[in-house]
């Protein structure tokens, strides 16, 4: 069973970015737009890796990651954060929630894929 | 405001007053003691005729009774009819005497002195002799005896008359000169009472104006405080307005520039993946047109990051991350970035940096911001030649210069560089794209690290930019 990437991202157009670019090395991916939905599909498929987005409508990322880090069954899948915040606080917040790693949009395709590569089975 | 000369002014007057007024009360004062000694005197004087006029009458009453108690005693042989006779022979002298004391300042009565005391001396010796003999003598001897007594008593009585008389007149004279001081000490008493009442109302009235000048003043100056109160009151609504301003104008940059980002994540995100041919292959044209794409989306993705960079900065919220480092790496990575760019243009980059250890504490992001923001510049603004980037140490700090042949800043434009969008002139921005926040986030971002950005230029020749940063050694900071 190839690896299995979760987009919680509520922006089509992003959500679609990320699943292409995933999709081009061979990825599976499976897509929330919000953090309830995300928090439901990572309970029930158990991807290998989910990729936050922050600012979402209902429950942002940090919320999303806390609640998904309190779960023993989700508590071990690793969750990157992806956002458009670009302050200093907003990496450090990101951390604390629970998250592995902080990737400040906009994306750089050409290196995108290297800074999941670490995170990935 | 005129008050202090007024005030000054005030005060001579008064004083100036208050020492006239002082001097006139003195010689009014004296002068009315003056004339009440006067009046004094002249009383005096008065008694003293009067004692003398009193002592005359008293002398001649009492010759007068001497004589009828002579007489009384040659009636009827009664030597008890004699007792004012022994008397008189006794008490007349000095009787005379305190008359002679009395009169002693007058030459008149002087005279009249001189007539009366033969006069009495006279009659004393009458008296005894009449009293001795007048039983033996002859009838016609005892008649010129008594003619003669009363001859005598007759002289006596009009001698103390013309002194009496005399110190009448001089009594007149005095009573007169008496009167006349009296007049006087009036008509000084009634000019010092109404220089006293003239001063006191000129005291009255400089007072009066005084505390009306003080009123109106007090008026003013409750007038100007009201005003100043409202102005206050203005300017704190209009600080807080401000404020609120300026609050409100931070959180939309720092709101804004986050949606631009979300669009602009996927614009360049799908530039990116369609260079990169991963949608399939791309003919020559459709590159050409993706990379302008590419390009503007980065000038855009630059743009919101100064805009947000600035929001902070000016909010305060911008927080600097200290660490110790060396300069030369911030310009070692600083000279790599910007390599590809400088050698698209033909531009040569060349560091004076190496030698020496540039130890430092301070936040290596914002440090490296500004380098690469005076270092694309360079490269941004040269046509040709080499870029340099220098590096000294001055008074403390690192003075990081950089240094171009380019196009140059004309004079006039040097003073207002570090203003946001500033660039000199229109046709340089269209060739020369930027931000045109370059400068002033460096500039800002400058202060922030406690260092400056100054400048000099030949228009036409190239800038040379310098960035100082505090040393602030490492040793210094952690210890």
């Amino acid at each position: 069973m190839s690896t299995r990437v979760l987009i919680v991202e509520d922006n089509p157009q992003n959500r679609y970015l990320l699943e292409f670019m995933l999709h081009s090395v061979g990825l599976t991916t499976l897509s929330a737009s919000n953090g309830q939905l995300g928090l439901e599909v990572a309970l029930s498929e158990q991807p290998d890796l989910i990729l936050m987005d922050i600012q979402m409508p209902a429950m942002d990322g940090y919320e999303t990651t806390r609640l998904l880090k309190q779960d023993p069954k989700t508590r071990d899948i690793p969750v990157i954060g992806v956002s458009s915040y670009a302050m200093a606080s907003s990496r450090k917040q990101a951390l604390e929630a629970g998250m592995v790693a902080y990737i400040e949009k906009p994306l750089i395709p050409e290196t995108f894929l290297s800074q999941l590569e670490p995170f990935l089975p | 405001m005129p008050n202090k000369p007024t005030r000054s002014l005030t005060h001579l007057k008064v004083s100036l007053l208050v020492v006239a007024g002082i001097l006139i009360l003195a010689m009014m004062l004296g002068q009315i003691v003056y004339q009440q000694q006067t009046l004094l005197d002249n009383h005096r004087w008065v008694v003293h005729t009067q004692k003398v006029q009193e002592t005359g009458i008293r002398l001649i009453k009492f010759v007068l009774e001497g004589a009828a108690s002579v007489r009384g005693y040659l009636l009827t042989g009664d030597t008890e009819q004699l007792d004012i006779f022994y008397r008189l022979a006794i008490e007349l002298p000095p009787m005379f005497e305190q008359l002679k004391q009395l009169i002693a300042d007058n030459p008149n009565q002087q005279r009249h002195l001189d007539t009366l005391g033969p006069l009495l001396q006279k009659r004393l010796q009458l008296n005894v002799a009449m009293v001795e003999t007048y039983a033996s003598l002859p009838a016609a001897d005892k008649v010129r005896m008594i003619k003669d007594a009363q001859m005598l008593n007759r002289s006596i009585d009009e001698t103390i008359g013309l002194i009496w008389n005399e110190e009448r007149l001089v009594l007149l004279v005095r009573e007169e000169q008496m009167q006349r001081t009296a007049r006087q000490s009036l008509a000084w008493s009634i000019a010092i009472t109404s220089v006293l009442a003239a001063i006191a109302a000129g005291l009255a009235w400089s007072l009066y104006r005084q505390s009306r000048g003080r009123q109106v003043l007090l008026g003013e100056l409750a007038m100007l405080n009201g005003e100043l109160e409202n102005r206050n009151a203005n300017l704190q609504a209009a600080n807080l307005a401000i404020s609120g301003a300026n609050r409100s104008k931070t959180e939309f940059l720092s709101a804004m520039s986050h949606e631009l980002r979300t669009p602009l994540n996927s614009i360049i995100g799908f530039t990116g993946v369609l260079r990169m041919g991963i949608a399939g292959p791309l003919n020559e044209e459709q590159h050409k047109q993706l990379d302008m794409v590419y390009g503007s989306s980065q000038h855009l993705l630059h743009l919101i990051n100064d805009l947000l960079d600035i929001s902070r900065i000016e909010s305060g919220r911008s927080e600097l991350l200290a660490e110790a480092f060396d300069v030369r790496e911030v310009v070692n990575e600083t000279l790599r970035v910007v390599l590809p760019l400088a050698e698209k243009k033909h531009l040569r980059l060349v560091s004076t940096c190496d030698t020496t250890p540039m130890p430092v504490y301070s936040d290596r992001r914002k440090v490296y911001q500004i380098l690469l923001n005076l270092v694309n510049n360079a490269v941004k603004f040269s046509g040709q030649g080499s870029i340099t980037v220098g590096c000294e140490a001055a008074d403390g700090y690192w003075c990081l210069s950089v240094q171009d042949h380019g196009i140059g800043i004309k004079q006039e434009h040097l003073a207002s560089l570090f203003e946001a969008f500033h660039q000199v002139d229109g046709s340089a921005r269209r060739v020369y794209e930027g931000t045109g926040l370059g400068l002033y986030l460096s500039k800002k971002l400058a202060d922030m690290l406690g260092g400056d950005i100054s400048v000099s230029s030949e228009y036409g020749k190239g800038s040379r930019f310098c960035f100082r940063l505090p040393q602030n050694p490492i040793e210094e900071k952690t210890s």
